[in-house]
């Protein structure tokens, strides 16, 4: 059997070993598969391994051999449970979509599968994606690779601490508010967020419909690029997802390159941020110099409110998209007296704490009396802070913020007060609320009781520019040379 | 501040049982998070006060605009460039997939069927 070191590879390089035949595409997922079953136990990134990854490598050898290979084919992906694959259980780390298996593949996934990636398993998330420690999962919490007596980050915590513990090469998470970003940041991983519309959200279990994109988990930038060029597209299931026309209009707008970074001070220099965040951070403003940026102070005044607006929105959404889960087409079933009982038993039984609280807020703020104060001042404030990215794209072509305010918290440490756990997101939300492509990179460590735990940082650019945030952070990262090439 | 027979008229609506220890849990924790929130009521303050320090009445036009829907305001404001091209997709009728060849697999996920439907308790009594 070949040596196969998982820790170095990216997926250009295992795309070279398995065309030049060094080993087959079986041997790389059995690679990932010996990690997985040494550490998934305690990690608990996987809440399921497909137990048909040696049918799955076989057809992907059989593209190499027969020429039609790419560079994704037989690549190990992870996926979290949130996201449809045809025939295999999905559940969004959640009872009431107990024992449910899902009836199609939505776009993006079909793209994987046409490149003939290996699928290895799903991961583990927050509750319907509502949360940031996958403390809010069904089935348990996820465990920090680099600590495990500290939350992964989440949502897409699983997604994040699989390629971590070197389970999968790459995940597909989804970010509503943060969701692969902060994990990724939590566990030294890059994460991306790409503008809205330009992956498709069919066959993802909706959380907030005008938020949610699915975004990859990788190790590398260039990783997160091949990714990203596989999966997006316009689908006409997906009314919302952008035509090429547009989203080449908008790439051929604005910066040929990155030139001048802004940093938003009103917001860091707020209060919250853990002091090595802070340092961390201003390191990495230094580092951007040295390559060559022009570094440039910027106000964004309406962002500061991204979090409360998203906290309006967001159970506004959910509690729309989750009023489908009622016991009668799929999933948890409970009987009651009538009909009503039903619903009642099944959604009470179903729905975890965070779910509950999250329906019951949206039911608040979309009712009649308290719709104009809560949810159309949401919208306005949502135009408000979109218009600071806007204006501030006058004066830079990229803005950098930390990942989030700290590194990995401890276990139930933010769990007794859901607004504590919610300003996790606070650097996070903003490119959700605002549609800018955002991408979490790894940017130093940092050490806690004796462990060394990952910081992030985070590049935003103009809507559809998910090429400025490749450029930068790879530079950033030393994938590539100096500033101005490409 | 919401009340306990707030959150009890929620869950009816939202059609959630909430155990009868937990309704207070979940009125302190939904109070907290309104209070929170409450916050963006100053954004808009913050708006007309920075239009008005500028002297230029872009912030202006944008709450007058903010009745309208995501595109218009797209338009007029031109927030995304390339949401200025932002329609609605309409998708034309015609060719429907043939009748029937989802029912199985649909089915098969329902906890009760009967005859080819999807079996609920009755609604109406008599």
């Amino acid at each position: 059997m070949a040596n196969i070191d998982t820790k170095t590879l990216t997926i250009k390089k295992a795309h070279k070993h398995l065309k030049r035949g060094d080993f087959t595409v079986a041997e790389l997922c059995d690679a990932y598969l010996k990690n997985i079953r040494a550490k998934n136990d305690e990690i608990h990134a996987f809440l399921e391994v497909f137990s048909d990854i040696s049918e799955q490598a076989v057809h992907a050898q059989k593209m190499f051999t027969d020429g039609t290979a790419t560079l994704m084919t037989g690549i190990p992906v992870a996926i979290k449970d949130n996201i449809l694959v045809s025939g295999r259980r999905v559940g969004a780390a959640s009872k009431i979509l107990e024992g449910y298996v899902a009836t199609y593949s939505g776009a993006a996934i079909q793209k994987l599968q046409t490149a003939g990636v290996v699928f290895m398993g799903r991961t583990n998330m927050d509750e319907f994606a509502m949360g940031s420690s996958t403390e809010n999962s069904a089935y348990g919490p996820t465990k920090n690779p680099y600590d495990t007596s500290r939350v992964p980050g989440g949502s897409s915590g699983g997604a994040a601490a699989a390629i971590a513990m070197e389970g999968a090469l790459v995940s597909l998470g989804s970010d509503t508010a943060g969701s692969v970003r902060q994990p990724a940041g939590f566990c030294g991983c890059v994460g991306l967020k790409t503008t809205y519309g330009t992956i498709s959200r069919s066959g993802l279990i909706a959380l907030g419909s005008s938020l949610d994109q699915i975004g990859p988990v990788t190790k590398t930038v260039e990783d997160s690029e091949i990714v990203f060029n596989t999966i997006r597209g316009q689908d006409p299931l997906d009314s919302t997802t952008l035509t090429e026309e547009i989203y080449e209009k908008a790439r051929s707008d604005g910066a040929k390159k990155v030139m001048t970074v802004g940093v938003p001070r009103n917001l860091i220099d707020g209060e919250g941020i853990d002091e090595d965040v802070r340092v961390n951070f201003e390191d990495s403003i230094e580092r951007l110099k040295k390559l060559g940026y022009v570094v440039k102070d910027i106000n964004l005044p309406h962002v500061k409110y991204s979090l409360p607006t998203y906290y309006i929105m967001l159970p506004g959404e959910a509690s729309s998209n989750l009023a489908r889960f009622d016991g009668m087409k799929y999933g948890l079933y409970m009987s009651g007296d009538r009909l009503i009982d039903d619903y009642l038993l099944s959604r009470g039984n179903g729905f975890g704490p965070e779910p509950r609280r999250r329906i019951l807020l949206g039911t608040y703020v979309l009712s009649s009396g308290y719709y104009d104060a809560y949810y159309n001042k949401s919208q306005e404030a949502r135009k408000l802070i979109t218009k600071d990215f806007t204006d501030a794209w006058k004066e830079v072509d990229i803005i950098i913020t930390p990942t989030s305010p700290t590194p990995a918290f401890k276990f139930g440490e933010k769990t007794m007060n859901p607004v504590s756990m919610y300003l996790a997101d606070v650097f996070t939300v903003p490119s959700n609320i605002a549609d800018v492509p955002t991408i979490s990179v790894p940017s130093g460590t940092v050490e806690r009781e004796g462990k060394s735990l990952p910081l992030g940082i985070q590049f935003f650019a103009p809507g559809c520019r998910e090429d400025l945030i490749f450029e930068v952070s790879k530079k950033f990262l030393g994938e590539v040379g100096e500033v101005g090439e490409v | 501040m919401i009340e306990r027979k707030d959150v009890e008229k929620l869950a009816a609506l939202a059609r959630i049982t909430i155990p009868e220890n937990e309704i207070e849990k979940v009125r302190k924790d939904i109070d907290a998070i309104l209070e929170y929130v409450d916050q963006i009521k100053e954004a808009n303050d913050l708006a007309n006060n920075l239009a008005n320090n500028r002297a230029n009445n872009l912030a202006n036009n944008l709450a007058n605009n903010l009745a309208n829907n995501r595109a218009d305001v797209s338009t007029s404001t031109n927030f995304h460039s390339y949401a200025a091209v932002m329609k609605n997709v309409m998708r034309e009728d015609g060719e429907p997939h043939d009748s029937g060849i989802y029912t199985d697999v649909l089915l098969k996920s329902a906890p009760k069927t009967k005859d080819g439907f999807i079996e609920v308790k009755k609604i109406l009594n008599g």
